[in-house]
């Protein structure tokens, strides 16, 4: 500061014979001086630090303005910012472990009255105003120059709704950074600012409150779905709601998702600049901290469009269930009158219900009346080892067999043998395939692959001739020919030991039908005896 | 007009018809041609009306999704429990009935969606987080500071909330698949089962089911009213057992309906 003092004063003049060589001429020697003021309105705090009604000496102001500014900067851009009475807390305790023995309330004092000058608030907040001299013109005359900063702002948390400090960047550069920088570049303020956040690991604190929102965020949507989903299916369910909880759920989902996304935009241009700083730690970390904003924002803005749709929904479905027609005769309530009840009963008693309610819902049933060639057929299978589940079904009533399902494996190989066959193909061949398909241990379930592509190509054939029961759907046939798959036959008798009817030829969609001539299959390299 | 034999045979079409629930008008032409003469011609129907109440059967429906029956547990078309795959043990018949009764219940909560004629969609994850707020409902009324009767632990509800949502298998053959001990194998289980009753079809999406108009005409003649009678009957009874005082109807719904 002495150097900065002598070329600003006369040791120019006797060292140098032209005026021109002077410093003080220099374009940049005013910023300088500017800078230098930076730290005045701390000195005069200092100073009238000594008329106010505590011990001389006892309290180092210009340590708790530095420490002030600290503490602003470390909340700074983050959720919760630091509010005139953290800021005096944080002296306060700063004061008491100065000065242990002398009052609690003074050590208040000594924090509000550095805050307070830090603010200017002898002066209501008005900025610092210092007067300058300039030589820097053309003729190298005296001008005034009139030098005007602050160094905390007072701003109102649109999300909090409190008054939060800030620093400003003249703070930021000339009281943190140091006094080598320029105080009007904000750029330089702005990585001051986010080192000093670094160092103090206050960005672990933004993360947590970044982390924090989010969740909230979260909880706010999976709420807000719930309660739309509710809406949609039945509005009497929740009306209550809707009178009651959900306006004020609403608007609590819209202001976090205003402040939130005020902050997060905020703070993401902050991390945004420092992403190009020299310092590693500080790119590092502003890159972490960007991508969790990025994605809070984005959660944000699917919340902001629920938040928005919510309304339309109710109205949309309060429409469209009062106008629902009266039910006819007595309908039970089944949801109030069925199902809530029917949760509160003992098993047994519940038992009772729901017994008959399967029978009645199930409709009828035809009766499977045994077969002998059929039975002899079943008691020779084996269970198929893929169906599963079992362990609940020790006691099956004797009767038939349930029908065998099919396992997803079979589904799976039947699908394998069609890819690799391809299609157009005759059915003997895929027939062929299946019996012999590597990928299936057993005789039982190749056999079994080879009925269900044998159920899949007579439903494309002829869908109302085939046994419906149990296995053959549309469904079904999709997922093994694919969707637009017919069969037709030209006569030609399906040549395999164990099969009859019409060699089929399969295609992949109508269209080809016309052109497809596959070749049948009539020799059989799998061990007949194995499979029946 | 006196019924030939022709028209017998019919008859036993349309029946033969109308008991595989699978079977729709739309893809026979036979059926639909006996179904014609069902809602045409009275003695035909009367007739058919006639030899389905000897089987304890009435038509329920004779819309375009074909002849949908109702049967009384006396039928021998009565579907029995016992006949639910993997429901033969005491806690699979409740899981499956509760979920069934779910299912309908989350389909149709009002009387009224019961007579509307809408394509219902029933998503396993989300139908099951559903019913698992039902129960916890139930529990809440418990926390709340009510005395627990001991047998009030035996509740049907607690069967369902005490199960897991999801149970992986980790051994034998039910390794990597859905373990009955878990309450969406039971969702799966009986929305599967529908499918194979002809009252739901799977969604291609998965994981989605879409349950058919069979399913509505079946829960709206058959299943509600016996079902209520039934508890409405205990709810009626002075000394109704310790557990149903909670089972109250929802006191709401009844000022909603008027």
């Amino acid at each position: 500061m002495d150097e900065l003092f002598d070329l600003a004063g006369g040791t120019a003049v006797s060292r140098s014979t032209t005026s021109a060589e002077l410093s003080v001429f220099d374009r940049t020697f005013p910023a300088r001086v500017a800078v230098l003021m930076r730290s005045r309105p701390i000195m005069e705090a200092i100073v009238a630090a000594n008329r106010q009604d505590w011990p001389a000496a006892t309290y180092d102001v210009t340590t708790f303005a530095l420490a002030a500014i600290d503490l602003v900067i470390a909340q700074q851009g983050f959720a919760e910012e630091a509010t005139y009475d953290d800021l005096v807390d944080g002296l306060t305790t700063l004061a008491r472990r100065t000065a242990p023995e002398r009052p609690a309330s003074e050590h208040r004092r000594v924090g509000a009255y550095t805050v307070d000058a830090l603010l200017n608030r002898g002066e209501r907040e008005a900025p610092f105003t210092y007067r300058i001299s300039d030589f820097t013109n053309e003729a190298k005359n005296h001008q005034r120059r009139q030098v005007q900063f602050r160094l905390l702002i007072e701003r109102e948390d649109p999300a909090r709704g409190e008054v939060v400090l800030n620093a400003t960047r003249d703070a930021i550069n000339a009281l943190v950074g140091g006094l080598e920088f320029d105080v009007e570049d904000e750029q330089v303020a702005n990585e001051v600012l986010l080192e000093r956040q670094l160092a103090k690991g206050a960005f672990d604190a933004a993360e947590r409150a970044a982390v924090r929102a989010r969740l909230l965020s979260v909880s706010l949507a999976k709420d807000l779905h719930e309660l739309i989903k509710n809406t949609r299916r039945d509005l009497r369910a929740v009306i209550q709601e809707w009178a009651t909880a959900v306006p004020q759920r609403l608007s609590t989902a819209r202001e976090h998702i205003a402040g939130r996304m005020e902050a997060e935009h905020r703070l993401l241009a902050k991390v945004r600049e420092s992403l190009e700083s020299d310092d590693q730690q500080v790119t590092m970390a502003a890159a972490r901290i960007a991508a969790l904003l990025t994605e809070c924002s984005r959660r944000h803005d699917a919340l902001h469009r629920q938040v928005i749709a919510a309304r339309s929904v109710f109205l949309e479905e309060q429409d469209r269930q009062t106008f629902r027609p009266p039910a006819m005769g007595y309908l039970p309530d089944i949801s109030g009158e069925i199902l809530t009840p029917l949760l509160g009963m003992d098993s047994e008693t519940a038992l009772v219900v729901t017994d008959r309610w399967l029978s009645d819902v199930t409709g009828p049933r035809p009766p499977r009346l045994p077969r002998l060639y059929r039975l002899v057929y079943d008691l020779w299978a084996v269970r198929d080892s893929t169906d599963d589940d079992r362990d609940l079904d020790d006691d099956d009533e004797a009767g038939d067999p349930d029908p065998p399902t099919i396992g997803p494996d079979i589904m799976d190989a039947a699908r394998r043998v069609v890819v690799r066959t391809g299609l157009p193909a005759r059915l003997s061949a895929l027939l062929a395939d299946a019996l012999t398909d590597p990928g299936l241990d057993s005789g039982t379930d190749r056999q079994r692959a080879a009925e269900i592509l044998a159920l899949a190509a007579l439903w494309c054939f002829a869908p109302e001739q085939t046994d419906t029961e149990h296995t053959t759907s549309v469904d079904l046939t999709t997922r093994i020919l694919g969707p637009r798959a017919v069969a037709d036959a030209d006569g030609l008798k399906l040549n395999l030991p164990g099969w009859d009817g019409d060699d089929l030829i399969i295609v992949p969609h109508p269209d080809a039908l016309e052109t497809a001539h596959p070749q049948p299959v009539t020799d059989h390299p799998w061990m007949p005896s194995e499979t029946r | 007009m006196t019924l030939t034999q022709n028209d017998h045979i019919d008859i036993g079409t349309l029946i033969a018809y109308a008991i595989q629930p699978t079977q729709r008008p739309g893809r026979s032409q036979e059926y639909r041609r006996v179904l014609g003469r069902y809602r045409t011609e009275s003695d035909f129907r009367v007739a058919a009306d006639a030899v389905l109440q000897g089987l304890h059967a009435r038509a329920l429906s004779d819309g375009d999704f074909g002849l949908v029956l109702g049967v009384s547990p006396e039928s021998p078309f009565a579907y029995r429990v016992g006949d639910m795959p993997n429901a033969g043990h005491r806690i699979g018949r409740l899981m499956a009935g509760l979920v069934l009764v779910g299912v309908a219940a989350h389909a149709y909560p009002t009387p009224a969606d019961l007579e509307e004629e809408r394509i219902r969609r029933v998503a396993d994850v989300e139908f099951e987080q559903w019913m698992r707020t039902m129960c916890e409902r139930l529990q809440e009324h418990d926390a709340a500071g009510e005395p627990v009767p001991d047998d009030g632990l035996n509740e049907a509800w607690r069967t369902y909330h005490e199960m897991p949502s999801t149970l992986v298998g980790d051994k034998g053959r039910s390794s990597g698949r859905l373990s009955p001990k878990c309450t969406l194998y039971w969702v799966r289980n009986v929305l599967g089962w529908l499918v194979e009753h002809g009252m739901a079809r799977a969604d291609s999406t998965g994981g989605t089911w879409m349950l058919t108009e069979r399913f509505r005409v079946q829960v709206k003649d058959m299943a509600g009213e016996p079902a209520y009678t039934f508890l409405a009957d205990i709810a009626r009874r002075p000394q109704a057992r310790s557990s149903s005082p909670t089972v109250q109807p929802v006191g709401a719904d009844d000022e909603e309906r008027v």
